[in-house]
């Protein structure tokens, strides 16, 4: 199914024992942290009373159904702490039976608290377990940093390649373009757009997409150049060829090498670019989980080294696991950076 | 019949320098050639690099776009201004290059490299492709169990079968074939060689052999044309050419290529070929010519003579 | 007339890192050079005559190439096992070489005269730089240097290179020069002139040159003995005169039925079936095996150099002591 080159590659990479785990414990986090919701929540997965299941986790049952007063949502936890409750119930919680949003205002001190049994991580200045908030921020950042990298790839493939192949006016006129696009300062144009129409996430990955592919571009526009002088090119072009055809069946495969080298980087890159909007303000608003506001809290909370550490570790952690997964696609698209003469 | 005919072709690449990148000067490759091609013909052009031979023939199918002249494909005249009129003869006027591992894209299968043609000029219909594409595979010397293999797993010489295969399956009229085995091993060539003269029996297509392999062309052609700096310098049916050359430039190409004969040392040509961006004035070979007088000088010889054999020299051999 | 052995390569095996693990390219290969004397190496691409020569000069890429086993011995002295600096005192100095595309070992950067001075930077002679670059430089062909010194590569042709490359090979005395395909890259009139050049400046100045070529028709007008290389290993070796008009080994027949000649008047080619075996394919038997028209049971195993008449050949054809099989077509062609 893949032509030999492509297995040759991935058998490569595969050798590369640090990247090849890498990407297997980033891919299976990212995997489970799709999850979130079953794993850092304060309602329980299923439980049973009286007799019936439940699936807290998927539907909305009112107080009401529990034997409450309210029609409000229940709530799981002091339901839990109920003994009388407890004792006509199964209650299964997740592994960290804590929410990112929730305010846990009747522990005893101020918050931030302390890492403890309960708070394994501690909680945040508004008395938010920490420990859940880095679960749904990772989702949230490598979902940000993914979808970012894939909106740069299709616009910088396209653009680039269309340079490429055309050349001549074409090309010039759209480098004049990038130019001048890529002097505008993006952050301001963020921070713009980001209070006229409110921030929010498919707002940030569009403007942010509009800036970054410029990089990739580069790299296509060389590569469609030099790819539309290939000889299987103007073979296809004797044998009848349209040019539609030739961009997309001959060129195209051939040019996605640069795509792929590039995409960890610019993974790397989104994550830390949403980390910083984020830390500024100018990013997700709250009461999102994110470690850029993480970070900020850190900041300004010194002396609950507990938020900042966490956060730097976990950001720390994810770009080396990244880079790593990048050396390795490096490497395995060029062995012979190695090579040297005696 | 005659199936290609170019009179006073010129394929002219414009250089541009200068800081408004103006047109300076342009590299005359292929400069004022008539050339005609017969049915079931085999017709050679050859030359040294840079002669423009590679760029005539990519002309002729219209993959390089003509300066100026004429050109008739099937009695057809073609506008040649348009690349698109080209369009309808691609499926009878095909060509092979030279380097067989970049002629065929790395990324696509066998099947996909055979059966693009076949769909565009909706040869067969989509059920027949994948028997098509076994037969073709399989008049070339090939197993049709290559079909979902990639190029990568072949030879070079396997390569140039199945750019073989690629252009037969449309049947065409006349394949030009631009140094298909010089990239070739020596062992292979005669195989490669031997494939295309038995297709062009059986499909009773033309061949033009684009080449500088001087005793390839004496072995299979039926007719010749020498190219130097853009101009044909003789042309003339293979057994006259090799045995009496007119034109200086043959004699000495031919007495300069080693021969399995130790008693026939090679004859030296002295001088280097002129670059194609400054054509000297007169009779583009007079630099290196062992008879130059001064009347070559002034203009470029005409090709001037009759039936087959036709000469650009004022002063041919005899 | 015995002249002294100047390059004696003893059972070089080298051996390329894939992916599957290290790929035999060439097989115990040997070959000596005498002084003056013009040796041709002659096989397809990726019979490994390439690599062999690069070996000389420890040129192959690290850590891509290994060499397996084997000697290579010039002037008595191992080369393998020179240490950097000294090989480095022979390299332009004893032996010099010559590449295939001029325009890719040229430097286009810096003007001929910087690339023909530099062998001067890194080793002391008694001769003027200047009057020694101009000699050679007259010697190839060049009366006037002067034009051509100060000129940048991409302004002078492939032939005219190719003489600054031989110039340059020859600027030191070197008594070994390796010319790999020096011609392939250039035309035919251009070709016969560095040949005839390379030649005279062999005989003149009594230097040794292993000529590394697929085109047999060089051999003969420029070589006094030549070896015949096929799927990494030696399988025919004599003196190229005699090689011509009766080769021994069923591929040197096979090939040179296949060139087409202008001497003849043959109209067909006769090709020899299959194809070049890849590296990884490489069996420990007759590598030619499957080509062969004469190939019989004996075959399967790996023929050594068997001395016919003073020249070597490795094919069980010639083994006279015994178990020679039958002998004739027991394969038709593909």
């Amino acid at each position: 199914m893949f032509s030999q080159l492509t297995r040759q590659r991935l058998n490569r990479f595969k050798k590369n024992r640090r990247a090849w785990y890498s990407l297997i414990i980033l891919g299976a986090a990212f995997f489970l942290s799709l999850f979130s919701e079953f794993i850092a929540n304060d309602k329980p997965l299923f439980m049973i009373y009286k007799g019936t299941i439940y699936f807290p986790i998927m539907k909305f049952y009112s107080e009401a159904a529990f034997g409450g007063i309210y029609k409000t949502e229940a709530d799981y936890l002091s339901l839990k702490n109920d003994a009388g409750f407890r004792k006509n119930s199964f209650m299964l919680f997740p592994i960290i039976p804590h929410n990112p949003l929730h305010a846990y205002l009747d522990l005893s001190g101020a918050p931030p608290h302390h890492p403890s049994a309960v708070h394994l991580l501690g909680t945040d200045s508004m008395a938010r377990d920490v420990l859940a908030r880095l679960i749904y921020g990772f989702r949230t950042c490598m979902i940000f940093a993914l979808l970012l990298a894939l909106l740069e790839a299709v616009f910088g493939i396209i653009i680039g390649g269309v340079q490429g192949y055309l050349g001549g006016i074409a090309d010039i006129s759209v480098q004049r373009f990038i130019e001048i696009w890529s002097s505008l300062p993006f952050l301001y144009v963020v921070i713009l757009v980001g209070s006229i129409y409110g921030s929010s996430f498919g707002l940030l990955v569009v403007v942010m997409a509009l800036f970054q592919w410029i990089g990739l571009s580069y790299f296509m526009r060389g590569e469609f150049y030099k790819l539309k002088n290939m000889v299987y090119v103007k073979s296809a072009k004797a044998l009848g060829v349209s040019p539609i055809g030739i961009l997309f069946g001959q060129i195209l495969p051939n040019a996605l090498t640069p795509v792929i080298t590039i995409m960890p980087f610019s993974v790397i890159g989104g994550i830390s670019a949403l980390t910083a909007l984020d830390f500024l303000g100018f990013g997700l608003p709250p009461p999102a989980s994110s470690w850029g506001e993480l970070l900020q809290q850190g900041l300004t909370n010194l002396y609950a080294p507990w938020i900042a550490i966490s956060t730097i570790l976990a950001i720390f952690i994810t770009l080396m696991l990244t880079t790593f997964i990048g050396e390795g696609v490096r490497d395995a698209f060029d062995p012979k950076s190695e090579e040297r003469l005696e | 019949m005659v199936i290609i005919e170019a009179k006073e072709l010129r394929t002219w690449f414009p250089l541009s320098g200068g800081v408004f990148g103006r047109t300076v000067g342009h590299v005359r490759a292929v400069d004022g050639v008539d050339i005609t091609v017969n049915e079931q013909e085999i017709v050679s052009v050859v030359g040294e690099s840079g002669c423009g031979k590679s760029t005539l023939g990519q002309s002729l199918v219209g993959l390089l776009p003509i300066t100026s002249g004429s050109m008739a494909l099937n009695g057809h005249p073609l506008d040649i201004a348009k690349p698109n009129s080209w369009n309808p003869f691609r499926k009878d006027f095909q060509i092979i290059f030279q380097d067989p591992f970049t002629s065929l894209n790395p990324r696509h299968t066998i099947f996909r490299i055979l059966s693009e043609p076949l769909r565009i000029h909706r040869i067969c219909k989509a059920r027949e492709e994948r028997e098509q594409c076994s037969q073709l595979l399989q008049k070339v010397g090939l197993s049709p169990e290559y079909l979902d293999r990639f190029p990568h797993e072949f030879s070079g010489g396997q390569r140039q079968r199945i750019a073989i295969a690629r252009t037969i399956g449309l049947k065409p009229r006349a394949i030009i074939c631009d140094e298909v085995v010089s990239a070739l091993d020596v062992s292979v060539q005669a195989q490669i060689i031997n494939l295309l003269l038995s297709l062009k029996k059986q499909m009773g297509l033309s061949l033009v052999f684009i080449t500088h392999d001087l005793s390839l062309v004496k072995a299979i052609s039926d007719r010749v044309y020498v190219m130097y700096l853009g101009k044909i310098m003789e042309t003339a049916k293979t057994a006259d050419l090799f045995s009496k050359p007119r034109h200086p430039y043959t004699e000495a190409l031919l007495a300069s290529i080693p021969t399995l004969d130790r008693t026939l040392r090679p004859k030296t040509l002295a001088g280097d070929v002129p670059s194609p961006v400054d054509v000297p004035q007169g009779c583009v070979f007079q630099g290196r010519c062992p008879y130059a007088k001064a009347e070559c000088g002034a203009m470029h010889p005409e090709l001037r003579g009759a039936g087959a054999s036709s000469v650009a020299c004022y002063f041919p051999l005899s | 007339m015995s002249k002294k052995t100047l390059l004696s390569i003893q059972d070089l095996s080298i051996g390329f890192a894939a992916d599957q693990g290290t790929v035999p390219v060439t097989d115990a290969v040997s070959l000596e050079i005498e002084e003056a004397q013009a040796f041709g190496l002659a096989g397809e691409s990726g019979c490994g005559k390439t690599i062999t020569a690069l070996a000389v000069l420890r040129l192959l890429p690290k850590p891509g190439a290994k060499i397996l086993s084997g000697k290579i011995l010039f002037k008595g002295v191992d080369i393998l096992s020179l240490p950097i600096d000294r090989l480095r005192d022979i390299r332009g100095r004893e032996i010099s070489m010559i590449f295939q595309e001029p325009s890719a070992a040229l430097n286009p950067l810096l003007p001929i005269k910087t690339q023909l001075f530099e062998v001067f930077d890194y080793h002391s002679v008694n001769d003027d730089p200047v009057k020694r670059v101009r000699e050679v430089l007259n010697r190839v062909g060049f009366p006037d240097p002067d034009r051509v010194l100060d000129a940048f590569p991409h302004e002078l042709s492939g032939g005219m290179l190719q003489r600054i490359m031989i110039a340059m090979a020859l600027t030191l005395r070197p008594a070994l020069i390796i010319a790999d395909e020096p011609t392939t890259a250039l035309d035919v009139t251009v070709q016969a002139q560095v040949m005839e050049l390379l030649f005279e400046m062999q005989q003149d100045t009594g230097t040794s040159v292993l000529l590394i070529t697929h085109n047999l028709s060089l051999i003969a007008h420029y070589t006094k003995k030549i070896a015949i290389m096929y799927a990494g290993r030696i399988v025919e070796t004599g003196d190229s005169d005699v090689f011509l008009d009766k080769p021994l080994h069923p591929y040197s027949k096979g090939l040179l039925k296949a060139l087409p000649d202008l001497r003849s008047n043959k109209t067909t080619l006769e090709p020899i079936a299959g194809q070049v075996p890849r590296p990884v394919d490489y069996v420990s038997g007759c590598r030619f095996f499957d080509r062969c028209p004469h190939a019989f049971s004996a075959c399967k195993n790996k023929p050594p150099l068997f001395d016919e008449q003073g020249r070597m050949v490795a094919c069980f054809l010639y083994d006279k002591a015994g178990r020679l099989g039958p002998v004739g077509p027991s394969k038709a062609g593909e």
